[in-house]
C-alpha cells in the first residue's frame, strides 16, 4: 500500500470504467488529466467523492470546435495528497449537448452546471433547478421545454410579461401569514448588487432564494481574445479586493505552462498576497460589525486597515489593483529601505489588531448576535462545497496554501485556523485568527527578503501546448483558474471559478430558520463578492408593458455623446 | 390681552416650538459630532441638522400608490403635534409652565406614546414590506419600553407624593436630586434605558435597522413628510433629555430664569452625551433578544426602584 493516491485513483477509475476510460495523462504539479465517456460521469464522480473524498472544485466547458464540447470537471484531492487534482474531461456531442447532472450528489455542482448551461447551452439532465443563473429569469431563450422549478417558481407567467415579479411587491391580504422580504438588488446590507428573496413568517425565514448576475462582465471571454500579458490586467480587474490573488492565480497557472519563478519574486508575491489577505479580512471585520449595527468597530477596523493599504502602495505603487505580478516574476523589487518601513507599520498593526480582536470577542452583544447564528454544519459544508474561511469555520481543514502550496508558502511556517461550530462567530474567529497568521507570514517574508537576493523575474518566451489548472487561497477561499494553451500567445480558453461562486450558492443552507435580523450578518459571514455580466441591456416600460432591448452601442448612441 | 400673548409666547417661543427646536438642533448636532469623533470621523458642521431639514422640506413628495394615503400622510403630522403639545407642559428651566396642572406627568407620558404609535401606523399603511416589518418590531418594542417607562417615571411620583412635574421639580429643589436617592437612582437607570429604546438608539435601533430593513418604519417617506418626521425627531432630542433632567436631575433648580435656562440646557446636554456614549459603544440586538433584555434588566431595576420608593420613600 505504498502506492501514491494518484496511482490508486487512476487504477480505480480504470477498473470502474473499463472501455469508457478514454485516456489518462499526468500534467504538471501532480495534476491528473482523465478523458472519459460522458455517459459515465456520475460513476466517476461517485468513485472520486465517495471512495476518495474528493471535492468538486469547478465545472466548466470548453468549445472544441466541430467535435462539440468538452465538459471539464475539476476534482480536488489536494487535502489528501499534496497538489493532487483529478481533472475529468467528458466530451459531448455538438448536436446533442447532454450530460448527466451531479447536483444530487454534490450541491457544489448546481451553480456551476447552471452557469455552463447558460454560457454554452449544455443540458444537464436531472438538474433539479435549471433556472438562469446570471441572465434574468425572464430572459427569452429556446430552452422552453426544460422544466424550471425553483424555490420561487419561474413558470411561464414569469417569462417576459412577468417582469413585475422582480419589483418588490407590497404586502397583500393573501400573503398575510407569510410574506416575501426582498433583500436587494440594491440594499444597505449588500455592498454589491445581488438579490435575495426571503420567504418570511413573522421574523422567521422559511426559505431563501438567491439571484446573481447583475454585474456579469464576460471577463472569461475577454481573456480568450487577448494575449497572455494583456490578460494579467484583465484578471486583476475581476475583483478589487483580491486583485492580487487573481493575477497571482493567473500567473501561477500560465507559468506552469512556461517556466519557473525566482525565489525573491516568490517571497514578494507571498508578502503582497498576505497583505491583501490582511486588508480584506479587516475590511470584512468592519463590514460584519456594521451588519450587526456596531458602527464604531466598523470605523475602527477600517482605520486599522489603512496602514496596510499604505504598505501595499509603497511596495507595488498602487493601493487596490496592485499590478505587481508579471509572467515569470514580479515587476518591482522591495528595497531594504522599504522593508524597514513596512516592518515598522506591521509591528504597529500587531498591537492595533490585538485591541480590535479583544474588543470584538469580548463584547457581549456581538457574542449574542453571532453565536449559533447561520450555522453551516460540516456535512452541509461538504455537500455545498464551500471554500476558504467559510469551510474552515465548519471544520473542513482545506487551505490551498497548505494543500497545494504556491509562491513561497511551502517554506513559510503558519497554522491553518479552523473551528468546528460553523456559526457566524466561528467565521469571525477564523478570519481574525488568519489576520494574526498573516501578520506572522508577512514578518517571515520580510525577514526572508533580507536574506534572499537575485533577480525578481525571468523572461517568458514560449508557452507549451496543453492545459493547466492553478489555484490560490484568496481571502475568500480557493480561487481556481483553468487555462488551455495551443502554443500561441493567446490562450485557447480561460475559466475562472471564484471562491464566492461556491460560497454564495451555500447561502440558502445558512439562511433557513434564521430571523430577518440575522439575514444581513449571515449573508455577510461568507464575505460575499459578486462578479457577474451584462451583455445586452433589457429595458421594459413598466407603465405600458412594452419592452424593447438595446445593444450597448445603441444605448451609447441614444444616451451618450452624439 | 396680555394672557393671549403669553399663551402664544408659550406655544411658539418658550418653552414651545422655537426654544425646543433650537435646543433640539444643537443636541442632535452634538450627538452626531460626538459620535463621529468617537468613531475617528470628522463629523458634520454645526448647521447640518438644520440643513438636512431645509433640504427635506424643499424636496418633492412621493406617496406610494399602494399606500393608504390618508393615514400615510397624516401620521407624521400627528407625531409632530403630539411632541409640540408635550413641550407646553414640560418645564424648561422654570418651575412651572402656563399649562401645568396636577397630573401633567401622566399626560406627558401619553403624549410621548403618540409619535411611536403614529409612526407605526404610518409605516404599516405605506405598503412597504420593510415598513411592515419595522412597524411590527416597533410594536413589540413598545410593549416593553412604554410599560417600563410609565412604570418607572410614575414611580418617581411616589417619592415626591405627586404626579405633577412641577411638584417633582420643587421636591428636588427642597430635598436634592432624585438621582442621588436610593429609589430615584434605580428609577433613573430604568427610565434612561427605556428612553434609549424609545429613541431607537443602539443597541435598540431595531425598528429602523438599516442593514436589515433599509429605513424600517420610514422607508417610504420622502420630502416634507419625512421632514416633519425629522422635525419631530429633532424636538424629541430636546424632550427626552428635558424629561430626564426634570425628573431626576432637578430641572433648572429654581434659579432665576436667565440662569435656570443655561443650567437646564447644560444638564440636558449631559444626558445627550450619555445617550451618545451608549449609542457608540454597542451593536444592535435582535428583536427577541432586546425584548428579553428589557424584561431582565430594566424591569428588575425598575421594580427595585418601585419597591424601595413604596416602602422606604425618598
Amino acid at each position: 500500500m505504498t502506492t501514491t493516491l494518484s496511482v490508486q485513483v487512476n487504477q480505480k477509475l480504470r477498473d470502474t470504467l473499463g472501455t469508457d476510460f478514454i485516456e489518462g495523462y499526468q500534467g504538471t504539479e501532480n495534476r491528473m488529466f482523465v478523458r472519459i465517456n460522458s455517459e459515465r460521469i456520475v460513476d466517476v464522480a461517485k468513485v472520486l467523492v465517495k471512495d476518495f473524498d474528493a471535492r468538486l472544485a469547478a465545472i466548466s466547458a470548453v468549445d472544441v470546435g466541430l467535435d462539440g464540447f468538452e465538459v471539464v470537471y475539476n476534482f480536488a484531492l489536494d487535502h489528501r495528497e499534496k497538489h493532487l487534482h483529478a481533472i475529468v474531461r467528458a466530451p459531448v456531442d455538438r448536436n446533442k449537448p447532454e450530460i448527466a447532472s451531479l447536483t444530487s450528489l454534490l450541491w457544489s455542482a448546481s451553480w456551476a452546471e447552471r452557469e455552463t448551461a447558460e454560457l454554452l447551452g449544455i443540458k444537464f439532465l436531472g438538474h433539479p433547478d435549471l433556472r438562469h443563473l446570471f441572465l434574468p429569469y425572464e430572459w427569452p431563450e429556446p430552452l422552453e421545454t426544460v422544466d424550471r422549478t425553483g424555490i420561487f417558481d419561474v413558470k411561464p407567467e414569469m417569462k417576459r410579461e412577468g417582469i413585475a415579479k422582480w419589483v418588490p411587491l407590497p404586502l397583500e391580504e393573501r400573503s398575510a401569514s407569510a410574506s416575501i422580504i426582498p433583500i436587494g438588488p440594491y440594499h444597505p446590507a449588500l455592498i454589491e448588487s445581488t438579490f435575495f428573496k426571503l420567504l418570511v413568517k413573522d421574523e422567521l425565514i422559511l426559505n431563501a432564494d438567491v439571484k446573481v448576475g447583475f454585474n456579469h462582465r464576460g471577463i472569461m471571454r475577454l481573456m480568450e481574445r487577448r494575449n497572455y500579458w494583456w490578460n494579467l490586467f484583465v484578471a486583476e480587474r475581476v475583483c478589487g479586493i483580491c486583485s492580487h490573488h487573481h493575477s497571482l492565480t493567473y500567473t501561477r497557472t500560465v507559468e506552469s505552462l512556461a517556466n519557473e519563478v525566482p525565489d525573491r519574486a516568490r517571497y514578494i508575491r507571498t508578502l503582497v498576497g498576505e497583505l491583501a489577505r490582511l486588508h480584506s479580512h479587516l475590511l470584512w471585520a468592519g463590514v460584519a460589525m456594521d451588519l450587526i449595527g456596531f458602527q464604531t468597530l466598523f470605523m475602527l477596523a477600517w482605520k486599522i486597515r489603512e496602514p496596510i493599504m499604505d504598505c501595499l502602495e509603497m511596495i507595488s505603487g498602487n493601493r487596490v489593483i496592485n499590478s505587481i505580478n508579471t509572467l515569470g516574476g514580479v515587476r518591482r523589487d522591495v528595497s531594504s529601505d522599504l522593508i524597514a518601513k513596512v516592518e515598522a507599520k506591521i509591528k504597529n498593526l500587531k498591537k492595533e489588531v490585538g485591541a480590535l480582536v479583544s474588543s470584538i470577542v469580548n463584547d457581549p452583544i456581538i457574542i449574542t448576535r453571532t453565536k449559533g447564528v447561520g450555522v453551516l454544519t460540516r456535512d452541509d459544508a461538504k455537500f455545498a462545497g464551500v471554500v476558504g474561511p467559510t469551510a474552515r469555520a465548519s471544520g473542513l481543514k482545506i487551505d490551498v496554501r497548505k494543500d497545494d502550496p504556491y509562491a513561497a508558502y511551502d517554506e513559510v511556517p503558519f497554522e491553518v485556523v479552523t473551528r468546528t461550530e460553523g456559526d457566524v462567530l466561528a467565521k469571525v474567529e477564523v478570519r481574525l485568527g488568519e489576520v494574526a497568521e498573516a501578520i506572522n507570514i508577512c514578518e517571515h517574508c520580510l525577514d526572508a527578503l533580507k536574506r534572499i537576493g537575485g533577480s525578481i523575474s525571468t523572461e517568458v518566451t514560449a508557452f507549451k501546448e496543453g492545459e493547466a489548472m492553478g489555484k490560490t487561497e484568496a481571502p475568500r477561499g480557493e480561487l481556481v483558474y483553468f487555462v488551455e494553451s495551443d502554443g500561441t500567445n493567446i490562450p485557447k480558453s480561460v475559466r475562472i471559478r471564484t471562491p464566492s461562486f461556491l460560497n454564495n450558492s451555500s447561502l440558502p443552507f445558512m439562511l433557513r430558520n434564521q430571523t430577518i435580523g440575522d439575514a444581513p450578518i449571515v449573508i455577510g459571514s461568507i464575505d460575499p463578492c459578486y462578479s457577474c455580466t451584462d451583455r445586452v441591456a433589457e429595458i421594459e416600460d413598466a407603465k405600458t408593458g412594452r419592452s424593447f432591448s438595446l445593444t450597448f452601442s445603441q444605448l451609447a448612441r441614444r444616451y451618450g455623446r452624439n | 390681552m396680555a394672557s393671549v400673548f403669553s399663551y402664544l409666547f408659550t406655544i411658539l417661543v418658550y418653552p414651545g416650538f422655537i426654544f425646543a427646536f433650537i435646543s433640539g438642533l444643537i443636541f442632535y448636532w452634538v450627538f452626531r459630532k460626538l459620535r463621529a469623533r468617537m468613531q475617528y470621523r470628522r463629523g458634520p458642521p454645526w448647521f447640518q441638522p438644520f440643513a438636512d431639514l431645509v433640504k427635506l422640506f424643499s424636496k418633492s413628495q412621493l406617496v406610494p400608490r399602494t399606500s393608504h394615503t390618508m393615514l400615510f400622510a397624516t401620521m407624521p403630522l400627528c407625531a409632530f403635534i403630539a411632541i409640540w403639545l408635550s413641550l407646553l407642559i414640560l418645564p424648561a428651566g422654570s418651575i412651572r409652565t402656563v399649562f401645568s396642572f396636577n397630573e401633567d406627568l401622566l399626560l406627558l407620558l401619553y403624549l410621548l406614546v403618540v409619535p411611536s404609535v403614529a409612526i407605526m401606523i404610518g409605516a404599516s399603511s405605506s405598503s412597504s414590506p420593510y415598513g411592515a416589518v419595522g412597524s411590527n418590531r416597533e410594536m413589540i418594542m413598545m410593549l416593553v419600553y412604554e410599560t417600563l417607562l410609565v412604570f418607572s417615571a410614575v414611580s418617581t411620583g411616589l417619592i415626591a407624593n405627586t404626579l405633577s412635574i412641577t411638584e417633582i421639580i420643587r421636591y428636588q429643589y427642597l430635598h436634592g436630586w432624585l438621582i442621588f436617592k436610593i429609589p430615584g437612582f434605580f428609577l433613573a437607570v430604568a427610565t434612561f434605558l427605556c428612553l434609549i429604546g424609545k429613541f431607537h438608539l443602539k443597541p435598540f435601533d431595531i425598528p429602523d435597522a438599516e442593514q436589515e430593513i433599509v429605513a424600517g418604519t420610514v422607508t417610504e417617506y420622502s420630502g416634507s413628510l419625512l421632514g416633519v418626521l425629522e422635525l419631530s425627531k429633532t424636538l424629541m432630542w430636546y424632550v427626552f433629555a428635558a424629561l430626564f433632567v426634570n425628573l431626576f436631575l432637578g430641572g433648572g433648580d429654581g434659579l432665576r430664569l436667565a440662569l435656570a435656562i443655561p443650567v437646564f440646557l447644560i444638564k440636558s446636554l449631559f444626558v445627550v452625551v450619555m445617550f451618545t456614549v451608549v449609542h457608540v459603544s454597542s451593536a444592535r440586538y435582535k428583536i427577541d433578544q432586546a425584548f428579553v433584555w428589557y424584561l431582565k434588566y430594566p424591569m428588575t431595576i425598575a421594580i427595585i426602584g418601585f419597591a424601595t420608593a413604596l416602602f422606604v420613600g425618598g
